[in-house]
């Protein structure tokens, strides 16, 4: 489970959150460019439809891969008094050939896209992520080097933290709701 | 990561394994002096899709093999190999599968056994059983030879301990003999320098020659 906030903001604010989240994080932002690839199941393929990402860490020397699931979010009564998104979410490092094992699956790229910012990763009662990205999509298939910024100007901003199934962690909410 | 063979015991035709040729087996390891160190285990699970309409026809694979080492165990490996695909991940993928709904794990079969240091050799001989029941369905073996990464410069030393063990288990007089099926691990996209993607494809190489085994069985009773 993770509680999630999302939010965007002006290209030309960035320099100045950058400089905020520095003081209030107390660690150096790391360069973010990700590659993701969205699959969703093929015809008649499972239960129901289902999705998972593809994720590829072009910031490495060697780029590594990442499997994510993404659930529903949190519902309910218990929902309704926090001001975050909380949702289930899976995460697997996978080897290179990740794409290739899910197409073999029947699995089929419904769409990608390339995040490209900065992130900050810190220890605040919980491990908390804030990721400041601009959203790119392709032109051609997986065209990294020609993706054009889907919302020009925006970027997305986005904090994370962990939240253990059964006791949704009081603190890590409000820690992203004090950010 | 040291370079190991996965070898299998195959029966002489019209007998089966049974309990006293594994006991035999890890007798004849202590002859030659391997020392007892420990219980290893592996699992090795078979999913199948689940697809919505039966009637409609579909090119997705009829099951793949999804395995759990002793060697890696925070790993997971999934091997298609009717196209030769093996893919390392974190255990965690077990859970995204499960939320995934698209294939179910349906039978797991569980290796597991003792491990016996021999000098630079590590030797783990087992038993292959059904999660869920006693039956004996194969015994398997790994030779694992501890200074050597690279499968072609090890080749010769492993060709002539197998020599060696060859000679101690017949001995015995058993029904059978061990076999060492190379994998063509190039096709699978791994280098000579072993690692734990080798093993998982040996041992789905082994999974696949127990089914053909026991289909062969099958058709000369039938």
């Amino acid at each position: 489970m993770e509680c999630v906030v999302q939010g965007i903001i002006e290209t030309q604010h960035v320099e100045a959150l950058e400089i905020l989240l520095q003081g209030l994080c107390g660690v150096h932002r790391e360069r973010l460019r990700i590659h993701e690839l969205c699959l969703k199941s093929g015809p008649n393929l499972g239960v129901v439809a289902s999705e998972v990402q593809l994720l590829c860490d072009l910031e490495q020397p060697e780029p590594t891969w990442t499997v994510r699931h993404v659930g529903g979010a949190m519902r309910g009564s218990g929902a309704e008094q926090i001001s975050v998104l909380v949702r289930t979410m899976v995460e697997s490092k996978v080897s290179k050939n990740a794409l290739r094992l899910f197409y073999a699956l029947g699995y089929k790229l419904d769409h990608e896209l390339l995040r490209v910012g900065f992130a900050f990763h810190f220890q605040r009662g919980a491990q908390i992520t804030i990721t400041v990205s601009s959203v790119n999509k392709m032109p051609k298939l997986h065209a990294t080097d020609e993706a054009l910024p889907v919302t020009p100007g925006i970027q997305l901003v986005e904090v994370t933290a962990p939240a253990s199934v059964g006791k949704l962690s009081r603190s890590c909410c409000c820690n992203v709701l004090f950010l | 990561m040291p370079l190991k063979w996965v070898l299998q015991w195959q029966p002489n035709a019209g007998t089966t394994v049974n309990s006293q040729i594994l006991n035999e087996v890890s007798q004849c390891v202590e002859t030659i002096n391997g020392v007892k160190e420990g219980r290893w285990k592996a699992t090795l699970t078979f999913y199948k899709p689940m697809i919505r309409e039966q009637a409609v026809p579909t090119d997705y694979p009829r099951d793949f093999l999804g395995i759990s080492l002793p060697e890696q165990p925070n790993k997971y490996y999934f091997i298609i190999r009717g196209q030769r695909i093996v893919l390392e991940a974190d255990s965690s993928i077990q859970t995204i599968m499960e939320k995934l709904q698209s294939y179910k794990s349906r039978v797991a079969l569980i290796f597991e056994g003792f491990q016996y240091q021999l000098g630079d050799f590590q030797l783990r001989v087992g038993k292959v059983v059904p999660s869920h029941s006693e039956n004996l369905r194969g015994i398997v073996m790994e030779v694992e030879y501890l200074p050597i990464s690279s499968l072609d410069k090890s080749r010769q030393i492993m060709e002539e301990f197998l020599d060696i063990w060859q000679e101690a288990v017949s001995k015995r007089s058993l029904p059978g003999h061990f076999t060492h099926i190379e994998p063509n691990f190039a096709e699978y996209g791994l280098s000579d320098h072993y690692s734990s993607q080798h093993t998982a494809v040996q041992y789905a190489t082994v999974m696949a020659q127990l089914i053909a085994s026991v289909q062969t069985v099958q058709s000369v009773r039938n």
